[in-house]
């Protein structure tokens, strides 16, 4: 039960946030991130149109 | 300019918000304010060159944390407020031809804690008294930006819908001595026509009174007043069975399925609320492959939905179509 209860927790890892403010100067950008430090979980970007 | 200007007629208040007719529409290939900023490229609103899952304040908000006066005086009879409040975008992938329903498991769980994150946080100012989170999918439903993503308004009082929803939810519990929505969720589970998808922690299903041929609610099994009452393997569930019905929306007609979705949590205004409990619903504008359900005389004008569809007959639909997640 415990390992089912974790299986997606232990996958994708702790999620952290860095908060900046944006380069306009007047709002807020909040970079969530997930896993450990060096290994930041993050979706390859496959296009951009 | 932008203000709350209060309808006495109906007892609600309407949002002014004239900086939004300016707002991005459908930006041109390589336009996107929702990519990732790729270098030497377009700066998107958005500057790193990859991303997990990003949140900012909208750039053309409806309530702002510092409104602009009114442009116009209140009276008795039309009181007008400033319009404050924050507006986020929630994006949740870097793939812009993509989906929520495209997403691993895995990504609509790290959403899932996102979307709890920002719950607690907009909860905690002090001028807010409801966090709204949504989503609006597809142009059928008005979407300008294409790009997936998401959206959170925090209000500065509890909206007209979900206070009439607050209010039933009391009176039931004064009255019977049980939570309205507990009570809904023990009919649909004993009666099982209208069962869609279900897991340990969560129950989908095409609602008795659906307004909407495939209007689709999701349920926790135990009490939960909001997001933020749910432990990791809640969320983990939830996860999967929002993967579970956006599938099986997309296989319904074979296109990328349009809907709104709707999160309600308990009003964040620190009063009790232990009548009330945490819900999710899905608005798709679709009736069939080729036609849309739109909000016409009776719908706009009166306020009373015709369904044209049984709720029996469309969520067995979307029974069939659910996968299990593997």
């Amino acid at each position: 039960m415990e390992n089912e209860e974790n299986q997606l927790k232990n996958e994708v890892g702790e999620m952290r946030r860095r908060r900046e403010t944006m380069p306009d100067g007047r709002r807020y950008i909040i970079f969530y991130t997930f896993g450990d430090e060096e290994k930041t979980t993050r979706n390859e970007v496959k296009e951009n149109v | 300019m932008s203000e709350l200007r209060w309808n006495p007629l109906l007892g609600e208040w309407t949002v002014t918000a004239t900086h939004r007719q300016d707002r991005t529409f459908f930006p041109p290939p390589g336009y996107c304010p929702l990519c990732p900023t790729m270098p030497g490229g377009f700066p998107t609103e958005i500057p790193e060159s990859t991303y997990d899952i990003v949140v900012f304040e909208n750039k053309f908000p409806s309530l702002q944390p510092n409104p602009p006066a009114p442009a116009v005086e209140g009276s008795e009879l039309y009181p007008v407020r400033p319009a404050r409040g924050v507006c986020e975008v929630v994006v949740y992938t870097p793939e812009h031809n993509s989906s929520l329903a495209q997403q691993p498991v895995s990504q609509i769980y790290k959403l899932m804690q996102v979307w709890q994150d920002r719950f607690r946080d907009l909860s905690g100012l002090d001028f807010v008294e409801y966090v709204f989170i949504f989503e609006n999918k597809g142009e059928a439903v008005g979407v300008t930006l294409p790009h997936p993503h998401g959206q959170i308004y925090a209000y500065p009082f509890v909206p007209p819908r979900i206070a009439r929803k607050v209010e039933q939810c009391r009176d039931y519990k004064a009255k019977n001595g049980r939570n309205l929505i507990a009570d809904i969720l023990k009919d649909e589970k004993k009666d099982g026509r209208r069962l869609v998808a279900e897991n340990e922690s969560f129950t989908a299903l095409v609602p008795f009174f659906a307004r909407y041929p495939y209007e689709l609610h999701i349920y926790p099994n135990a009490r939960a007043e909001a997001l933020t009452d749910f432990s990791l393997k809640q969320l983990e569930d939830l996860a999967k069975i929002f993967k579970q019905v956006l599938t099986a929306f997309d296989k319904l007609f074979n296109v990328s399925f349009p809907y709104i979705m709707a999160m309600n949590n308990r009003p964040s205004d620190g009063a009790d609320y232990g009548f009330f409990d945490f819900h999710i619903e899905f608005y798709p504008p679709m009736r069939t492959a080729t036609k849309l359900k739109f909000l016409a005389g009776s719908e706009a004008g009166a306020g009373l939905f015709i369904n044209d569809t049984l709720p029996e007959e469309k969520a067995a639909e979307l029974r069939a179509l659910v996968e299990p997640i593997i």
